[in-house]
């Protein structure tokens, strides 16, 4: 049993800095802001002029429960509950009062993604995002590169003011990053599964990505995903891809170094989806960034500033 | 003495984190607290030995009165600045009944419950304490999100219900946790596949015929609906199949606040097939449905 929660421990709580935490915060809260943030537009059509759910998310079950019919949900609560997140999302990119900030905003995306998916129609790209945005709330995701990190430096008693809190060695700023590896993981191999299971091999003879393809630029009106469902050959050898990557997937966690390829795979994958049939997964390209290990992408960084390339290194470095 | 008594286990590294806790939150200083193991606790407060210890904690008043496991925890936390809302949440029935159990299994669990603790010297033995020294604890208090315990149960939760929702609907397609926990969802797109064959696709609209001999583009936004599956589920498809309930639903949205009502509805179809040459389009067979038989 003590082997177990060591082995538990020393996975999910190893010794790191905050920093990878920190600039995925970054990334993750900027991408919500500024590219996947729900339109208030949308959010104001479902409640006027028709009213009711159809098939809402236990969420806004919840919610509506508890406050009362004249509140909730009404256009002054989607009024406050958007510019509340809005100014609670930028509060937690620039790392203030974080935890408090990066609790509201995850909050706030939730309710208005699952009242959006209370109307007959739920889609799967924002799941992920929105629960590492959640998970940043119970994490030291503002020690560092953070105003917080810059009042606490201001007032710290320290006489070496050079830290930023970005050298700090926590146990607790890596399980975010590895609880959302875990979850890419676990979409991408279900959903590889799932079409070995059901699909068998037919599912890579070509014909249903084409036929998955043709139906949404169809609907869509994507000449080039008409184009790409034409190409039979060109077809299989994408299904194959596809389902192998998915499938592997898993390899990513437990061989680090392919971390890159995998990574690249499914840019173009989601890239591919988006350019083809007008699905956007971007979501998922920005997650990627928990998988970068950022301590080491700085050091390389600062090695080439401090030793540009043309420049051999000192034996001391080496 | 004026001041409420608290009494713990001392040699439980958990309950010690908790009477930790408590202090960091009294500003006021209200607490005295005791470990159980202090000499003489009994001959001084003989209520203590009311009653088996492993039950929970004692809270004793100033006079006299003692409260034991979670309505000791209610006691304190009714006296705690920002928690006195909350706690009186307690004397709600469902409330209080859990709470009373999960009270119950902690107290019977404390010792496995503090192996989780962490080893940064919170958690140790701590000989004095137990001795029944009342000094502060010197281990740092811990916020919610630095402790080990909560966050592993918190990852547990958080990946346990992924599995879940897609276990849920393998067993029943339309159950609630398969479509309607998001963000916990069963992902298992496109996993249908399709026979060697032409690739097919077809288009439908719906077209409302109103009274005046008007026609109105019917799709998912008139209606107030988010995309194009919704829209299927709920209005196309059920059309399609002859559902008149259906049929009615869909004009009464379309023709709120129209002068003109909407009384007929044609889906139109056309079909688009990959071909030698390229893409052909048919039309296909344009079906007429009364709003109201």
């Amino acid at each position: 049993m003590t082997r177990w929660i060591d082995s538990w421990n020393a996975y999910w709580f190893p010794e790191t800095t905050a920093l990878r935490l920190s600039v995925c915060r970054i990334i993750v809260v900027s991408a919500q802001l500024f590219l996947f943030f729900p339109s208030l537009d949308r959010q104001l059509s479902f409640l006027r002029p028709f009213k009711g759910f159809i098939e809402p998310q236990l969420l806004i079950v919840g919610i509506s429960a508890i406050l009362p019919h004249d509140v909730f949900p009404t256009t002054s609560a989607f009024l406050t509950i958007y510019w509340v997140t809005v100014a609670s999302g930028i509060t937690t990119l620039l790392g203030l009062a974080t935890r408090p900030s990066a609790f509201i905003f995850a909050l706030g995306n939730w309710i208005l993604v699952a009242h959006a998916y209370s109307y007959g129609e739920y889609h799967h790209p924002e799941g992920i995002l929105c629960i590492f945005l959640l998970v940043l709330a119970f994490a030291p995701s503002g020690r560092c590169l953070s105003v917080d990190a810059m009042i606490r430096r201001l007032f710290s008693r320290s006489r070496d003011k050079s830290e930023w809190g970005c050298s700090e060695r926590l146990t607790t700023a890596m399980w975010p990053l590895k609880l959302t590896q875990v979850l890419l993981v676990f979409a991408y191999v279900s959903t590889g599964l799932a079409k070995v299971v059901y699909g068998g091999l037919q599912w890579v003879n070509g014909y249903t990505l084409q036929q998955y393809i043709f139906s949404s630029s169809v609907k869509r009106e994507i000449g080039i995903g008409m184009w790409l469902a034409q190409q039979h050959i060109l077809c299989v050898w994408l299904s194959v891809g596809v389902v192998l990557f998915e499938v592997s997937f898993l390899m990513a966690l437990i061989f680090p170094r392919t971390v890159p390829y995998f990574l690249l795979g499914g840019i173009l994958l989601h890239g591919g989806i988006y350019l083809f049939e007008g699905s956007t997964f971007l979501q998922f390209i920005v997650l990627y960034a928990v998988f970068i290990d950022f301590d080491r992408v700085l050091s390389w960084v600062r090695r080439l500033v401090v030793f540009p390339v043309n420049e051999k290194l000192p034996s001391e470095v080496r | 003495m004026h001041k409420i008594l608290i009494v713990y286990d001392g040699e439980c590294a958990f309950c010690r984190r908790s009477v930790a806790e408590f202090r960091r939150r009294d500003p006021h200083d209200q607490f005295v607290y005791l470990p159980r193991q202090t000499p003489g606790l009994d001959e001084r407060y003989p209520q203590l030995s009311i009653g088996d210890f492993e039950t929970g904690m004692r809270v004793i008043e100033p006079d006299g009165r003692m409260h034991i496991g979670s309505d000791a925890i209610y006691q304190i936390v009714s006296r705690l600045p920002y928690f006195r809302r909350i706690a009186c949440m307690y004397h709600l029935p469902v409330f209080h009944s859990l709470t009373r159990r999960l009270y119950g299994w902690v107290a019977r669990n404390r010792m496995k419950l503090s192996r989780f603790c962490d080893g940064d010297g919170a958690c140790k033995i701590n000989a004095e304490v137990a001795r029944g020294e009342v000094s502060s604890l010197t281990d740092p208090p811990r916020k919610l999100g630095e402790n080990q315990l909560m966050i592993s149960v918190l990852i547990l939760l958080v990946i346990g219900l992924h599995p879940a929702a897609n276990m849920a609907r393998a067993i029943n397609r339309s159950s609630v946790l398969s479509s309607r926990a998001w963000p916990f969802m069963a992902y298992g797109m496109y996993r249908q596949s399709f026979s060697p064959g032409p690739i097919t696709t077809t288009k439908r609209h719906i077209v409302g015929l109103t009274a005046g001999g008007e026609e109105v583009e019917i799709s998912a936004a008139t209606v107030g609906l988010f995309g194009s599956q919704g829209f299927s589920r709920f209005y196309l498809g059920p059309i399609l199949g002859g559902d008149l309930m259906a049929r009615q639903r869909l004009a009464d949205r379309v023709n709120l606040g129209r002068e003109d009502p909407v009384i007929g509805l044609r889906v139109e179809t056309e079909v688009y097939t990959i071909s030698d040459v390229g893409i052909k389009e048919q039309k296909g067979e344009s079906l007429m449905f009364p709003v109201r038989d």
